[in-house]
Order: C-alpha cells, then sequence, then structure tokens
C-alpha cells in the first residue's frame, strides 16, 4: 500500500514538472490581408534604397581641404570656432598656420579676436580638422549680389533702355531694370539681339545686381520667346 | 497489487496532468491581451485631399529639383577655372552667376549639366537657379574657394 501511495506521489510530481517548461513562442499565422502585405513590401523597400543610398553617398569622396567663412565666437591656443550664421564650425589651430589681415599682410594668431570675420581654410586629417590658414576678410564684399528672376516685360522704354519686369513668382512687384552697353542680351538661340528688339509682354530671365536706388542694372538679359 | 499499482499510475497521471493543464488554462486566460503578436502594420502618408481647395499660391513641390554633384559646398580648389556639375529638372534653363561672370544652359534629357567656370581668387559666392518647363524657380548657392595655397 505505502508503495502504492509512494508511487501516486512519484507520478504527480514528475507530470507536475511539466510547469517548468518555458512556454514556447511559435508564429502563429496574422490574419494580415493582401493589402496589408503589399504595404509591408513597400515599407521594406523603401527602407532598402534608403540605406543603400546612404551607402552610396559614404564612398562620395570628401575633398579634405575646406574653407569655411565665418565670425570667430571663439580663440584660444588650439581651438577655433567661427559661427557661419547657419552652423559652428570647430577647428584645431595647426602648429604651421598662417594669419592674414585684410591688408593681405601676415599678423601673428595673438592678433584674432572675437567677432572678427574670417575665411578658415582647413584640412581634415581623420577626425581632425586644422585651420591651416585663417584670413580676415570682409563678408560684404564677398557676397555674391547678382540675383536672376524670370518674368514678363510690362513696359519698355527704348529711348531709355529701360524696362519694367513683372517676376513670375511675385506678380505683386515691379522690377525696374535698366540696360547699358555692357548689358548682354541674347534670345533663345543664344544669338545676340538689340535692346529694340525686345517687346512688351515677352517672358525673359534678367540677371541684375542689387542697387540702393529703384532701378536695377541688368548684366544679362535672356528672351524665352 | 498490480491492479492497485496500474490504478496508482493512471491517478497520478490524471492528477498531475490535471493540475499542468489548469494552470496553464489560467495563465493563459491571465495573459490574453499580452500574448496576442502586436503585429503594427506600417501605413502610407495619407494622400493628399484633392477635394480641398487650391491655394493661389505656388505649389512648392513644383518647384525643379536642384542638387550640385560637383564642387562640393565650401570646396578649395587650385585651379581658376573648374566643372561645375549638377542635376536638375529635365531640360531646364540653368543660370550660374559667379562673381566673375554669368552662365546659362539647359540641362539634358536626363537632368545632369556641366559649366566650365572661371573663379576669381578666394572665396566665391556662386548662385545657380534653375527654372523648369512651367516657369519655376529653384536656386541655391555655395562657397567654392581658389586657393593656391599648400595646405598638406
Amino acid at each position: 500500500m505505502t508503495k502504492t501511495i509512494n508511487m501516486f506521489l512519484f507520478l504527480i510530481l514528475v507530470s507536475s514538472f511539466s510547469f517548468l517548461v518555458s512556454p514556447l513562442n511559435a508564429q502563429t499565422p496574422t490574419n494580415t490581408t493582401g493589402d496589408d502585405i503589399q504595404k509591408f513590401r513597400e515599407v521594406i523597400q523603401q527602407k532598402v534604397k534608403e540605406k543603400l543610398q546612404e551607402i552610396s553617398q559614404d564612398k562620395t569622396i570628401l575633398n579634405p581641404k575646406k574653407a569655411y567663412l565665418g565670425t570667430i565666437t571663439e580663440i584660444n591656443d588650439n581651438l577655433l570656432k567661427i559661427d557661419s550664421k547657419t552652423k559652428i564650425y570647430e577647428f584645431t589651430i595647426s602648429d604651421d598656420a598662417t594669419f592674414v589681415n585684410l591688408k593681405q599682410t601676415r599678423i601673428k594668431k595673438t592678433d584674432l579676436k572675437v567677432g572678427q570675420d574670417v575665411l578658415v581654410l582647413s584640412l581634415t586629417k581623420d577626425t581632425i580638422t586644422l585651420a591651416k590658414k585663417i584670413i580676415i576678410v570682409d563678408p560684404s564684399k564677398l557676397t555674391n549680389n547678382k540675383n536672376v528672376t524670370l518674368g514678363k516685360i510690362a513696359d519698355i522704354s527704348p529711348t531709355t533702355s529701360v524696362l519694367v519686369l513683372i517676376p513670375t513668382n511675385n506678380k505683386n512687384r515691379e522690377l525696374q531694370i535698366k540696360t547699358d552697353t555692357k548689358t548682354e542680351i541674347i534670345d533663345k538661340n543664344n544669338k545676340t539681339i538689340k535692346f529694340s528688339d525686345l517687346k512688351k509682354g515677352q517672358k525673359i530671365v534678367c540677371v541684375y545686381t542689387n542697387s540702393q536706388n529703384a532701378t536695377y542694372p541688368a548684366q544679362k538679359i535672356i528672351a524665352l520667346d | 497489487m498490480i491492479k492497485e499499482l496500474s490504478l496508482a499510475v493512471i491517478f497520478g497521471l490524471l492528477i498531475g496532468f490535471g493540475l499542468t493543464g489548469t494552470f496553464f488554462y489560467v495563465k493563459k486566460s491571465y495573459k490574453q491581451p499580452k500574448s496576442e503578436p502586436n503585429i503594427i502594420i506600417p501605413t502610407l502618408a495619407p494622400e493628399p485631399n484633392t477635394n480641398q481647395k487650391l491655394s493661389p499660391s505656388p505649389n512648392p513641390s513644383s518647384t525643379p529639383d536642384l542638387e550640385i554633384t560637383s564642387p562640393q559646398n565650401n570646396d578649395i580648389v587650385s585651379t581658376s577655372k573648374t566643372s561645375l556639375k549638377g542635376i536638375s529638372s529635365p531640360n531646364s534653363l540653368i543660370i550660374i552667376t559667379t562673381p566673375l561672370k554669368n552662365y546659362h544652359l539647359y540641362a539634358q534629357a536626363s537632368g545632369e549639366f556641366s559649366q566650365s567656370i572661371d573663379l576669381e581668387g578666394g572665396l566665391n559666392a556662386i548662385n545657380i537657379t534653375s527654372i523648369n518647363s512651367e516657369d519655376q524657380e529653384n536656386h541655391i548657392e555655395i562657397f567654392v574657394t581658389f586657393s593656391t595655397t599648400k595646405l598638406e
């Protein structure tokens, strides 16, 4: 009788061991529809495409020689920080770095001050960007003050060589454009034409420079029709 | 004796598996909401509502693509002439202005374009404008420095 009870208890014990078995996380079929699978495919394809683009971009050979324009925000023995208005750049000043002022004469590193506008010629080696040449500049002389505008001639005065241009992207604006003998005027076939060949209502592209007064000097006019 | 042993085996197994089964049933019913496979199906961005009233302002998505592939922004070049290469909308009119000169050309059917440009010493702010067949404009400015200074 004792043997039977022992066997009974033993079997209970053995079968209860199955409690210790961890649950099996087998894949279960989901009720995703054909559209869902298609969306999955599209998303995966997009991700693969993005990854490939990243890889191909990484392979682009970057020029280690770069020049950055900005205002000095910090300078010490070997650190230079400049603010380019869109980004802060940080450089390690090279031991053989040269420093030049507005008159193109050599100066000392100690002559550089916070707030000065500089052009930093740099060389990237591994992860360090070395400032090799620091030139004090006048940024107003380095800006490109040329504008390009597509528009239609609203009015034209052959006697004064002035035309009124209404930009396509801002019809509320009127640009008074003045031409001179240096203005290059061409048609869509790249053939030189005269100012008198331009007509009211004609579509043109005008390259002009900024001006203090209301009349902008034209450098180039391309007649498109 | 054998009869008693057989009954003990059968009852032992029944009670053992019965307890196990009850345990798992209770466990499963307790965890039911969490044990379901949590599959999040990525959805595509909602389509723009075509029925909505169109704005009179130009659609920004129609501005021509414009990318400069060479030289890269802030590059230093050691020659006064360099080849500016890029890609834009097919057959777009490309206008390039540098401190020295103005250039114009048309992009190829593939959108690619290339123009040899003259640079002045020092920093050159180069503006590139693309105008597509729908008269939409796009502008980019890059900075390229012409310097013969040896930086090695």
